[in-house]
């Protein structure tokens, strides 16, 4: 007696489109809700755009998604602004650069521009790599000391100075990423907006020939205190301008206020409110590389160029170096 | 002129389906339909539409599989199904339906768009080639070879699963 023929095996592909074909819906919404906005949309565009249509985010994303690499400028600004009826003066810090950002993976390039320093002795110049993928920072710098540092008349302060700086020359140190700021989003600008495109509060606006977009947003914190490490989430503002015949960012800046930061100059004063301003202007995408540069992937190397003297900061006295991630 | 009105009662049932069974979402799905017809709006604003029931598969299928991947990325696999599978009386079949879709969905995030549009579009909304094609702006042939790569990858990611799975 022969027996009965198997029946194939459906392939699991089929199976799945069958029961996509065969998953109930829940009643759509109504049109009127539909072509309410449409007439929205149809009216910002008009009367806000002239007629042109509107960017929405995921444009801007699309049009980002394009390129590889991003050259910008960075202003972050802290300030402290002391409670009612604390006289204080905190200072205002602001740290310029200029960034070169990998679209593809978390990988920052920025650029110390040449400068004197250290009361006039020594110019600097020189470069850091971020790899977060790695996490790893390649700092590279150059001092070269100036006709000052070899009058004969040295304050005690100056022969500090040039003793704490050498003799100057090329080196470059390499060191691994703090574990706090190793924990933190590994993003890279394209990760950032596409955050701000899944963002439903984006209220755009026309400003000028640009488009501009305000996303309400949390950033999460956290706080090392002689009480430990706390984490909180902060209100936050990114504004983006976007022009709309590129569909690429040309400015972005993002605010978080912290209303109850625990950064104060006495510990005893009511807490401070801390303002940090990230202001990214200047925009080149797929900028020329710096001279010397051959590839992105040489851009955020973690190997110093010829003539600089490597510290590899990663390798525990006497042992060999410790293994970035792959 | 187009009466959008008449667009929408006639093909918001459509899009509605899709955008919902590839989201699998219902607030992510009420967003997305939104969107779709948004879209739609301002692409028939640049180029008049001949084919409007394809064009607006072919584009809630690519707006929902983008969101999907947005999703997938931003926050891994969304399991709250508002929905029972359908079909299936029994629970143990149901949760496996519901396990398999869910799979297809994870995968479908991780495919190159184009790839997951056609896959989506022949397989589940069962648009013929030449449709699909024409919305695709490319061959026939090449929605063969993209259909054919889909599934390829599709099938290799759902038994590397089982296999994973069973060596639990």
């Amino acid at each position: 007696m022969s027996r009965p023929p198997v029946p194939p095996e459906p392939d699991p592909l089929d199976a799945a489109a069958a029961a996509f074909r065969a998953m109930p819906v829940p009643e759509r919404p109504a049109d009127a809700v539909v072509l309410a906005r449409l007439t929205r949309e149809s009216l910002s565009g008009v009367l806000l755009f002239g007629g042109s249509p509107p960017v929405a985010l995921a444009d801007v994303v699309k049009a980002a998604e394009r390129h590889k690499l991003v050259k910008y400028k960075m202003t972050m600004t802290t300030e402290t602004i002391p409670p009612a009826g604390i006289t204080a003066d905190p200072p205002v810090t602001t740290f310029e650069m200029v960034l070169y950002a990998d679209l593809r993976a978390p990988r920052f390039r920025h650029v110390v521009p040449e400068e004197v320093r250290g009361n006039g002795l020594f110019r600097s110049s020189g470069y850091t790599v971020t790899d977060l993928t790695r996490d790893r920072m390649l700092t590279v710098f150059a001092t070269e000391l100036t006709d000052k540092a070899a009058a004969p008349d040295l304050s005690e302060r100056d022969k500090a100075v040039l003793k704490s700086v050498g003799p100057g020359g090329k080196g470059a140190r390499l060191t691994a990423i703090p574990p706090r700021q190793a924990a933190q989003p590994k993003q890279t600008l394209l990760d950032q907006l596409r955050q701000l495109q899944d963002h439903k509060e984006a209220k755009r606006e026309p400003d000028g020939k640009l488009v501009k977009y305000t996303v309400p947003g949390k950033t999460t914190t956290e706080f090392h205190t002689a009480d430990g490490v706390t984490t909180r989430e902060l209100d936050t503002t990114t504004v983006l301008w976007v022009d709309p015949a590129t569909r690429l960012p040309v400015r972005m800046t993002t605010e978080v206020v912290d209303p109850d930061s625990p950064r104060r100059p006495n510990p005893a004063d009511p807490k401070f409110t801390t303002l940090t301003r990230t202001d990214s202007t200047d925009f080149e995408w797929d900028p020329k590389l710096p001279t010397g540069v051959k590839s992105v992937d040489d851009l955020f190397g973690l190997t110093p160029p010829a003539g600089y003297k490597l510290d590899d900061q990663t390798k525990k006295p006497g042992e060999e170096a410790a293994p970035a991630k792959p | 002129m187009i009466d959008w009105p008449a667009v929408v009662a006639e093909h918001g049932p459509r899009v509605w389906r899709t955008v919902y069974r590839v989201l699998g979402h219902h607030a992510d799905a009420l967003d997305c339909y939104q969107d779709v017809f948004l879209d739609a709006h301002r692409a028939a604003g640049r180029s008049p539409v001949s084919d409007w029931a394809a064009f607006l598969a072919a584009l809630a299928s690519r707006r929902a599989i983008d969101r999907l991947r947005g999703r997938t990325r931003l926050r891994g696999r969304v399991t709250n199904l508002d929905h029972d599978p359908a079909g299936a009386a029994d629970p143990a079949e149901a949760a496996a339906v519901a396990e398999l879709t869910a799979r297809v969905r994870d995968r479908l995030a991780e495919l190159p768009e184009r790839q997951a549009e056609v896959f989506w579009l022949s397989c589940v909304e069962g648009l013929p080639h030449d449709r699909i094609a024409a919305h695709l702006k490319t061959s026939p042939g090449a929605v063969r070879v993209l259909l054919h790569r889909a599934r390829a990858a599709l099938g290799r990611s759902l038994n590397e699963d089982t296999a994973t799975r069973s060596r639990r």
